[in-house]
């Protein structure tokens, strides 16, 4: 715990860095500071300044994650993060994401590479109008128990014998009928299996779903309630989950595997998002002790 | 997170990565309203200036419920309840603000029943309240004519506990009284300014990083002074 303690505080000092970085790039937010009238006029402002932001459905500002789009080309992303449930952002999250063109875009989470965790997914945003989007979205996993070095010594012992490999694969549709609204759907397959020996079935690989063969959807909306502001949800419904040892297999029942979540995303200031979540799981139980449990994130597109 | 003193220095060098990230941030924007008199001299001086709304120290005063999310040592407790408190903070032109809290929650008494395998039935009741204090992080986010306000706060609970009829020792509740240990608070309030006043509603989730002190929920209502 304390060094997810300390990770989570180094991301967001690089993220506070990365942004006051940002911040000095680029002027404040005019919607948040509008211009009083004893200013001079726009004219003086320089063409960059003046350039409109947009809303939360621009293409350098709608969000990634649960949805069809990808980054726009050579744009860069850092997100950073805690307490998060899915296996793209589960415990800490401090992902670098790349906008490549053509819809394709690029995602490591590093502060699961640098507890051993090594993970790579890229998106491909292939079918893109007005009102209907579709984009596939492919990772790979592999975690080696040993490298874990953050688990606790009972936790380390148990999972130091395991190597996990996990291939997830997802389809999704987004639409957005009006301004206000987008509604997300996906389709969702992870092929995961565990390597090695371990006395039970438990593990921190388990716990996180990191080892866990899935096929699930995951329905979702989001309400503009702003040019600045989302309203976001999401649940995630599986529709089978199992743990496959070099062994056994063992299946998880729903009641264990469905999850809820809903929260808030904004743009805090020009480049700068931030996000808060709430969940309700039974992985945030097995996680961190609760079922209704929070997440943040700080997402940073310079 | 057996050791607080380490995770309360690590909350140190980040307030203090913090400070010295938006102190010069800060200077500039003071500097640049100190010359808006002046004609700009370069094009970077008619950067749009933060209006008088969203600058300055707020307090605000709360008042709300909390509840528990957790066991701990399977025993459940309830520190939080019927929750009071205050916040101080300033708030800087791009929106991001820093403050700090205190709160007082009066917790509520949980019945609770045992049926152990050798000895006999009981029940007991568990009575305990908190206080949390520490310091937030947080950025305002205009949402029509209200404020969004994001804030991820970092303090240090101490949870009063007391069972009645029972000693701890038959519950195997073996921890200190009070427990003390360090908090962190992901939290949303809504806020609505009205002149040099300000009032809303939000919620804090108690992310409790010692085991033996319950994460909780808490929903308040706020009401506050921007001076």
């Amino acid at each position: 715990m304390r060094q997810l303690a300390t990770s989570v505080i180094l991301a967001l000092v690089l993220g506070t860095c990365l942004l006051e970085r940002n911040a000095r790039a680029a002027p404040d937010d005019t919607a948040t500071n509008p211009i009083p009238a004893s200013l001079p006029a726009p004219a003086a402002v320089p063409a960059t300044s003046a350039a409109p932001l947009g809303d939360l459905q621009s293409p350098g500002q709608v969000s990634t994650r649960y949805s069809a789009y990808s980054l726009p080309a050579r744009q860069w992303a850092v997100s950073a993060g805690a307490l998060g449930v899915g296996d793209g952002d589960v415990f800490a999250l401090l992902a670098l994401t790349y906008g490549l063109g053509s819809g394709v875009e690029l995602n490591a989470n590093l502060a699961h590479m640098g507890v051993g965790l090594f993970n790579l997914s890229g998106n491909w945003h292939f079918i893109d109008t007005p009102y209907f989007d579709l984009g596939i979205r492919l990772g790979a996993w592999y975690g080696h128990g040993k490298w874990v070095w953050i688990a606790a010594p009972a936790t380390a012992e148990l999972i130091s014998k395991i190597d996990v490999v996990k291939f997830p694969l997802e389809l999704t549709a987004s639409s957005t009928p009006t301004r206000w609204l987008e509604f997300d759907f996906s389709v969702h397959y992870s092929y995961a299996k565990m390597f090695g020996s371990s006395s039970v079935e438990e593990s921190l690989f388990t716990d996180s779903e990191l080892g866990t063969e899935q096929f699930f959807v995951r329905p979702g909306t989001r309400l503009f309630i702003s040019d600045r502001t989302a309203i976001e949800v999401f649940a995630k419904l599986p529709a089978f989950s199992r743990v496959n040892m070099d062994d056994r297999t063992h299946s998880v029942p729903f009641k264990r595997t469905w999850a809820l979540e809903g929260g808030l995303r904004s743009r805090l200031a020009r480049g700068i998002f931030g996000n808060i979540r709430l969940h309700y799981a039974s992985v945030s139980d097995l996680l961190y002790g609760a079922r209704l449990y929070p997440s943040f994130e700080l997402e940073i597109r310079p | 997170m057996s050791r607080p003193v380490s995770v309360l220095r690590l909350v140190a060098y980040f307030l203090f990565a913090l400070a010295f990230t938006f102190a010069p941030r800060a200077a500039r924007a003071q500097a640049s309203k100190a010359t808006q008199g002046a004609a700009p001299a370069k094009a970077t001086d008619t950067i749009p200036h933060p209006g008088p709304s969203v600058r300055g120290f707020d307090l605000l005063a709360s008042a709300g419920w909390g509840v528990s999310t957790a066991k701990v040592l399977n025993v459940e407790l309830a520190p939080y309840g019927a929750s009071f408190g205050v916040d101080l903070g300033y708030t800087w032109s791009l929106g991001f603000r820093f403050g700090g809290y205190f709160s007082k929650s009066l917790g509520r008494t949980v019945f609770q029943h045992r049926d152990p395998l050798i000895g006999r039935q009981f029940d007991f009741n568990a009575q305990s309240e908190s206080v949390n204090g520490g310091l937030s992080l947080g950025w305002d986010v205009p949402l029509a004519s209200l404020r969004l306000r994001y804030t991820l706060a970092f303090g240090v609970t101490s949870m009063r506990w007391e069972f009645e009829d029972v000693p701890p020792t038959a519950v195997r509740f073996d921890v200190s009284n009070p427990n003390v240990g360090v908090h962190f608070a992901p939290g949303i309030a809504l806020l609505w300014p009205y002149r040099g006043f300000e009032g809303g509603l939000g919620f804090d989730y108690l992310v409790q990083a010692k085991g033996t002190i319950p994460s909780g929920f808490v929903a308040k209502l706020l009401i506050g002074v921007r001076p």
